[in-house]
């Protein structure tokens, strides 16, 4: 009898740890983000600044039929019968997108650039093949999403989506079609509403011009972007939101705008921007001005170093000749005591670096298969424009906020990679220094991540004044964080990061004057 | 009542003991939500110490390798170089009862990378405590055949940096759940072990931002799941009262895919996986003092150093 009993007690055992080791949920919650009324439907946005537009009506949108007319009376009956019962993925979609369309589009655009942000492996001769944007998908995939790359890709998308929101707040307020639920109170939403006219769609808008830029900057993620582009859509007649013609109205203005945007992006110097011809010119120029060792690739083999030719990229906020006047001034000498200072500090962390210094290095790293620093800082706008217990922006207002931040970091990326490139100055790893977060293939002086940071912290300060001490305070634990991750030198972070202020200053001068009063 | 070795054994009193040690354990992998490297088979053997007997190994071993599993792909990495990682573990081994150890291990651990610019990771790696227990004893004619049952908890000893090339650890908190049959005939013996670890979720430093849908929330957060492993041993020698000899085979198999590595892949999130043969020596110096030596190598493995690993030890019987 015992031997059974006993036999009895392990079984039970046995299962029950079984149990524990191998079921237990190991699914991770994270709150999800949920539609919200605006605070301000910014009824007077269609007059508003844009970048590339020269007036909202650049762009051309025929009058709707009336709500009372037999076509928008068809529409309405298929409206109620599509949006009446919804599937669980229907309805997962409607939540989805229902956070808000420039913010789920911009979150999309930074999941592609982390997904190519992948540096090309060397192949057996020792060279690093150029992705080709008529190959997408072969290895190496193109685009490479590296931060000069994925600033650029924002900007233009966050352009895009602003332009065209512009637009369609002129055309909503012109035409002034109510949205089907005050059409027909019969009708059954899943999203908060508001008396936004809804002719056109601004989801459609948003939907059509991320596609169209994101198609060109992703060429190899069409499949992806239409079935993102689908079922944005369609989510809107789910959720009983817009008519068709609202949508058909909203996709043929954002292609509009997109292609307005695209036209400009052709010409603003990218296509030269890998010019790996001109680097031997830069080297004379540096040694010529006094520098005794120039930066190197540290890579085996040998990596040329990243768009040495970004810097002649056009700005956004300024023209090029204020870009010089931006360049920081020279960096110490090598054999100066002020550079020898810098050293200092750097061995001290690389014989000790502490836990809290590795995870701030870490946090703000932001390397390779990320979403870069100006995705990292973008992810910070567009929460704090969306947080739904505060700010409740409009898609218009996100959109304004997205797009002077993203035009700032792109300024910033310009203005940092005229600089890097200018000076030609060599990483600390050519004095000896380690480095746990990547080292970065081109020159030390600036830092780009102090750069950027400081641009995006005073764009952002001065839309949301009370948070000025947290965007402040993040900027400058990016900045150091290169110091601990010992790829920077203190000088490379200081100046980067008062340049970058100088630049986030031109894009809060623009915000001060588009017409918006905010 | 039947006391010593020979059939079933446990007393009530046993009974209740261990079953506070399993709800202790299963409490733990509640609270904690466990993860970790598994107890390497020189650690844990079907060999029982006895009831109040102690002994405590000092081991030091080093491993290297300068070619790692992408996925199952082989790849050298010039900016990397060969990684060598030295421990200085230590093993304490306690009989709480004639058919019950603890088993306490505490490694402190070095690694570094001879080429690129990782920096040198060193400091103390996950500490384990583990309960084996002998649940039955065969007599056989004059052979022996056991069935244990071991139940382990380890967690880091300190926040190191786990997701990274070279780092001390996987990071995460883990259980370890196996059973084991052990036959002995004279010298000779045979164990087979079957071990499941569960691992618990490791918070990175950063916000993930390329992600698997499998593996994260696409809010992309910080904390992200190791995947569980089960683990298949073998081992197989001859044991006198002043020497043993034994060879071995492990496998490592993870039990969800998880990903691989690949830029911004968080390395706690990689299936690993791996097959290792080796060969283990101990000798009795004098008295309670032996020594102990082991050699082992990876054959085949999944996002995982193919190393090579000796260690060398000195065991005190107390």
């Amino acid at each position: 009898m015992k031997k059974y009993s006993q036999l009895l007690t392990i079984a039970i055992l046995s299962a029950v740890l079984s149990v524990a080791l191998i079921s237990c949920d190991k699914s991770i919650s994270e709150p999800q983000r949920v539609g919200y009324t605006p605070g301000s439907l910014d009824e007077k946005a269609g007059t508003w600044k844009t970048y590339v537009l020269t007036a909202p009506n650049d762009v051309t949108l025929a009058a709707p039929a009336s709500t009372a007319s037999a076509t928008y009376q068809a529409e309405l009956t298929d409206l109620k019968s599509k949006s009446a019962s919804l599937s669980q993925e229907q309805q997962e979609a409607v939540v989805y997108w229902g956070a808000g369309a420039v913010y789920r589009w911009d979150e999309i655009a930074r999941e592609l650039a982390a997904r190519y942000n992948t540096p090309s492996a060397s192949n057996a001769d020792g060279k690093y093949p150029v992705p080709d944007a008529a190959n997408p998908l072969a290895d190496p995939k193109f685009p490479f999403a590296n931060p000069p790359y994925t600033a650029r890709m924002l900007a233009y998308l966050s352009v895009a989506q602003y332009d065209a929101l512009v637009a369609t707040w002129n055309y909503k307020y012109t035409y002034k079609r109510p949205s089907p639920s005050k059409v027909d109170a019969t009708v059954r939403v899943a999203l908060p509403t508001s008396v936004l006219p809804s002719y056109p769609s601004e989801d459609a808008v948003i939907a059509a011009a991320s596609y169209t830029v994101l198609k060109a900057m992703f060429p190899g993620e069409v499949p992806f972007l239409d079935a993102k582009l689908a079922e944005h859509q369609n989510s809107r007649i789910w959720a009983g939101m817009n008519v068709a013609s609202d949508l058909v109205a909203g996709i043929d203005l954002g292609n509009q705008v997109a292609a307005k945007v695209m036209a400009k992006a052709k010409m603003d110097g990218m296509s030269a921007a890998n010019n790996q011809t001109l680097t031997a010119g830069m080297v004379e120029a540096a040694k010529g001005r006094g520098l005794t060792e120039v930066w190197q690739s540290q890579e085996i083999p040998v990596r040329p170093p990243m768009l040495p030719n970004y810097g002649a990229v056009l700005n956004w906020n300024f023209d090029a000749a204020t870009k010089v006047k931006l360049r920081p001034v020279p960096p110490p000498a090598l054999d100066s005591p002020e550079f020898a200072k810098a050293l200092d500090e750097l061995k001290t962390i690389n014989n000790n670096q502490t836990r809290e210094q590795a995870r701030i290095a870490n946090y703000w790293a932001d390397g390779a298969g990320s979403y870069t620093p100006p995705g990292h800082w973008m992810r910070t706008a567009a929460n704090a424009a969306n947080e739904a217990n505060e700010a409740r922006y409009s898609e218009v207002r996100m959109a304004r906020t997205l797009a002077l931040v993203a035009t700032s970091l792109m300024d910033a990326g310009v203005c940092c990679w005229d600089t890097k490139m200018f000076y030609y100055y060599p990483r600390p790893q050519q004095f000896g220094m380690k480095t746990s977060v990547g080292l970065p293939n081109f020159p030390s002086y600036t830092s780009g991540h102090s750069t950027f940071s400081a641009a995006a912290a005073e764009v952002l300060s001065s839309i949301f004044p009370a948070r000025t001490d947290e965007f402040w305070a993040q900027a400058q634990e990016a900045s150091d964080s290169r110091v601990y991750g010992l790829i920077h030198y203190r000088f490379d972070c200081t100046a980067g990061l008062a340049c970058g202020k100088n630049i986030g200053a031109y894009a809060v001068a623009r915000s001060k004057a588009d017409g918006s009063g905010l | 009542m039947l006391k010593g070795k020979g059939y079933f054994c446990v007393t009530s009193a046993d009974f209740m003991r261990l079953l506070i040690y399993f709800t202790v354990a299963l409490l733990f992998t509640f609270a904690h939500q466990t993860h970790a490297q598994g107890l390497a088979p020189g650690i844990l053997d079907g060999f029982m110490k006895g009831q109040r007997k102690a002994s405590l190994a000092i081991m030091a071993s080093q491993e290297t390798y300068n070619t790692y599993y992408i996925n199952t792909t082989e790849t050298k990495n010039p900016n990397l170089g060969t990684v060598t990682t030295q421990a200085l573990t230590v093993v304490g081994t306690y009989g709480l009862g004639y058919d019950l150890d603890l088993i306490i291990s505490a490694p402190y651990i070095r690694t570094e990378a001879s080429a690129g610019y990782f920096p040198k990771q060193e400091g103390l790696q996950d500490v384990s405590g583990t309960l084996r227990w002998e649940a039955f004893d065969y007599k056989l004619g004059k052979t022996r055949l056991s069935w244990l049952f071991a139940a382990g908890y380890s967690m880091p000893m300190q926040e190191y940096v786990s997701d990274a090339m070279v780092r001390l650890g996987y990071g995460s908190k883990n259980l370890d759940g196996r059973t084991m049959l052990h036959y002995k005939a004279g010298p000779f013996f045979i164990t087979g072990q079957y071990g499941y670890i569960r691992r618990g979720q490791v918070t990175l430093d950063h916000v993930v931002n390329n992600y698997d849908p499998s593996q994260l929330n696409p809010n992309s957060g910080m904390k992200v799941n190791v995947p569980d492993v089960t683990e298949l041993i073998v081992r197989t020698g001859l044991v006198t009262k002043r020497a043993s000899l034994d060879v071995w085979g492990q496998q490592q198999t993870p039990r969800t895919e998880g990903t691989n590595i690949g830029p911004g892949i968080p390395f706690p999130t990689n299936g690993v996986g791996f097959t290792r043969v080796g060969t283990t020596a101990w000798l009795k110096l004098f008295g309670k003092v032996g020594i102990t030596a082991t050699a082992s190598t990876i054959l085949s493995g999944r996002n995982t150093g193919k190393s090579t690993r000796v260690n060398g030890g000195l065991v005190l019987g107390l």
